[in-house]
């Protein structure tokens, strides 16, 4: 860490992407804090105008690794809404599987890079590959529904392109009840260990800032009449923070709802839809262990109740003019995906508004009166993804 | 032999490094992996092996430099994953785009540095680190040769494989890209694979896996096999 006067300079690490944290303080509490993405911008959404819907799915996916399937699903509804169809509902019911296990994925993940601050570092070597351990048992699990572990080709425009095997799904439900039970037993281990650890002490008694909103449009899928899509606005990230030092150049743009700063993400979901209390910043974890078994126990209700021989896509698509919007439950957040088509059904308009950029002005003000020591973690716990929020023009 | 490993994303989805980690449990004895993701990047010491993942964007030319320093700290470069080997889908980025407009070039690593395998992949499955490294330390197969020729190909696509060996009738129609393609855009039709043009994101992951195709690369980019040297 390099350290001028009273700022500090980090290379954030054990994050999803590349960025650093700036924070200022008077040696025992943090005054002030930048979070800056550094990762490049490979522009998605300038790269899929003038495309077919069908390329744009597959496009968009690879925006990120870690939370693939949610931008396909978010990308399918918007496509949907803009066409005037909807998927049948066993179509519906299985991308809603395959959704929640990226989410699982997604959850396991950032496990994975946060157990270190829960067990220490000459600790981590057996829990870490414990956890991938779990994230391989979900991956085959997506195989088996989506179609590939990561990017899951199954989903496409009116539903899901190929249902399981009785086979298949017959295993995948194995493979949950017994990620189910590992992942008890890992989770019973950490939250033990969680309950001497001198940072989740301090990260227990610090709350997430008054003025910060909510935002969830559903407990499991999304909804795009739960919440107005409309309400968004973005910005640059200097316009939202002012230049830092004259030099800075943020990979990133902030959005807000309703003109105000909004916390998405699994807190927000369980504090709307299953009366979650909790608002301290170790809340947003623990949040997110509670959702990692929600999950997992829909996903089983939903596999155990599809009936394979019922229709899993919509067939009559006609491509034309058309506009819609895409709110998906991404396993940070709200994820927003605006589409507007040709004549030829070609996209001419595609905008996209990720989780992390909602939670960046709420991440920055809560760092505001914690220790130093503890700076660092505090971006973690929101768990920020770079490759996504690194793509989007403003809307 | 235990190999030293660092793991360095350039900017691309993640996917790939998650898929190295993942790789981890059965291979925890034969490495010792240094990365963001497990908190122990050091991009001052030297290794025996650096995976690169993620495209590399021209305009960014702090990428650039780290990426030069990181070439003169390891033996052997592999460029892991479509975007690092080929381009993939960062062959369609265009830039212009908020907050960055600049950023508007992106190149396979090899475009920059000199690599020497590229592994093909949306992304490469797990499993293929270990046979890699076992490749690596003590028994190089043709296996090597395969990935040093895609590290000179630089950009491979579905289109290439119609190209090359459906239309010039080298294909016996075995099916092994229809398996191995990440968007289910190559499909059979009477017995021969066709490709279904908006949904090739130019992995080239179909070229490397057709069993014609990646003789075509051998004949074509003959490349020196460069293993582990360093004995502990």
């Amino acid at each position: 860490m390099k350290t001028t006067m009273n700022s500090s300079e980090k290379e954030l690490d054990r994050i999803g992407g590349e960025a650093k944290l700036i924070v200022y303080h008077d040696d025992k509490q943090v005054l002030d804090a930048y979070f800056i993405a550094t990762a490049p911008v490979r522009g998605f959404e300038k790269l899929v105008l003038g495309k077919n819907p069908l390329f744009v799915i597959e496009a968009v996916m690879r925006i990120c690794g870690i939370c693939h399937a949610a931008h396909g699903i978010a990308s399918a509804e918007a496509f949907e809404n803009a066409l005037g169809i909807m998927p049948p509902p066993e179509g519906r019911r299985l991308r809603e599987a395959i959704g929640l296990i990226n989410r699982i994925q997604s959850h396991l993940y950032h496990l994975l890079l946060i157990i270190p601050d829960i067990v220490g570092r000459e600790n981590m070597a057996s829990h870490v590959l414990e956890c991938i351990q779990l994230l391989n048992d979900v991956n085959d699990v997506m195989i088996r529904i989506g179609g590939a572990p990561t990017h899951p080709p199954n989903i496409v425009i009116g539903g899901v392109l190929k249902p399981p095997s009785e086979a298949g799904l017959r295993e995948a439900l194995r493979k949950i009840s017994m990620v189910k039970e590992k992942y008890d037993k890992l989770r019973h281990k950490l939250v033990e260990l969680s309950d001497n650890n001198k940072y989740v002490e301090e990260l227990d008694k610090h709350q997430l800032p008054e003025e910060a909103g909510q935002l969830a449009s559903h407990l499991f899928y999304g909804d795009r009449y739960n919440v107005d899509p409309d309400k968004v606005t973005t910005m640059r990230y200097e316009e939202y923070r002012g230049k830092h030092d004259g030099k800075l150049l943020s990979s990133t743009l902030v959005a807000m709802y309703d003109g105000g700063i909004v916390e998405a993400g699994p807190r927000s979901r369980l504090s709307l839809y299953r009366g979650y209390s909790g608002r301290s910043l170790w809340d947003l974890q623990r949040a997110r262990f509670n959702e990692i078994e929600l999950a997992l126990d829909r996903v089983k209700e939903l596999l155990e109740n599809i009936r394979l021989t019922a229709p899993f896509r919509t067939t009559t698509v006609i491509y034309g003019y058309g506009r819609g919007v895409g709110v998906y439950e991404a396993p940070r957040g709200t994820l927003f995906h605006y589409v507007e088509l040709s004549d030829e059904g070609r996209v001419i308009n595609y905008k996209i508004v990720v989780p992390t950029m909602f939670n960046i002005p709420v991440m920055e003000r809560s760092l505001k009166g914690v220790s130093v020591g503890v700076a660092e973690v505090i971006p973690r716990l929101f768990d920020p993804c770079i490759p996504c929020t690194t793509h989007y023009v403003r809307v | 032999m235990v190999v030293k490993a660092l793991l360095i994303d350039l900017g691309g989805c993640e996917g790939c490094p998650i898929a190295i980690l993942r790789s981890l449990p059965g291979i925890a004895d034969k490495i010792e992996l240094h990365a963001r993701q497990l908190g122990n990047a050091d991009l001052s010491i030297d290794y025996d092996i650096v995976f690169v993942t993620g495209p590399v964007c021209i305009n960014e030319e702090r990428i650039i430099e780290e990426l030069k320093k990181i070439r003169e700290k390891t033996e052997i470069m592999i460029a892991f994953g479509s975007c690092a080997a080929v381009g993939g889908i960062t062959r369609f980025c265009r830039g212009g785009q908020d907050p960055r407009p600049d950023h508007r070039v992106y190149q396979p690593v090899s475009s920059v540095v000199e690599v020497d395998y590229a592994i093909p992949g949306c992304p490469p499955a797990p499993q293929i680190i270990k046979t890699l490294i076992d490749n690596l330390i003590h028994r190089p197969g043709p296996f090597l040769r395969v990935f040093a020729a895609v590290a000179k190909a630089k950009k491979l696509s579905g289109f290439d494989l119609l190209d090359d060996i459906v239309l010039s009738g080298l294909c016996i129609g075995c099916g092994a890209c229809v398996l191995s393609c990440p968007t289910g855009a190559l499909h059979m039709v009477e017995k021969k694979p066709d490709l279904i043009v908006e949904k090739c994101i130019r992995c080239g992951t179909c070229y490397v896996r057709c069993p014609r195709a990646s003789q075509i690369l051998l004949s074509r980019f003959p490349s020196q096999v460069k293993i582990v040297t360093r004995e502990v």
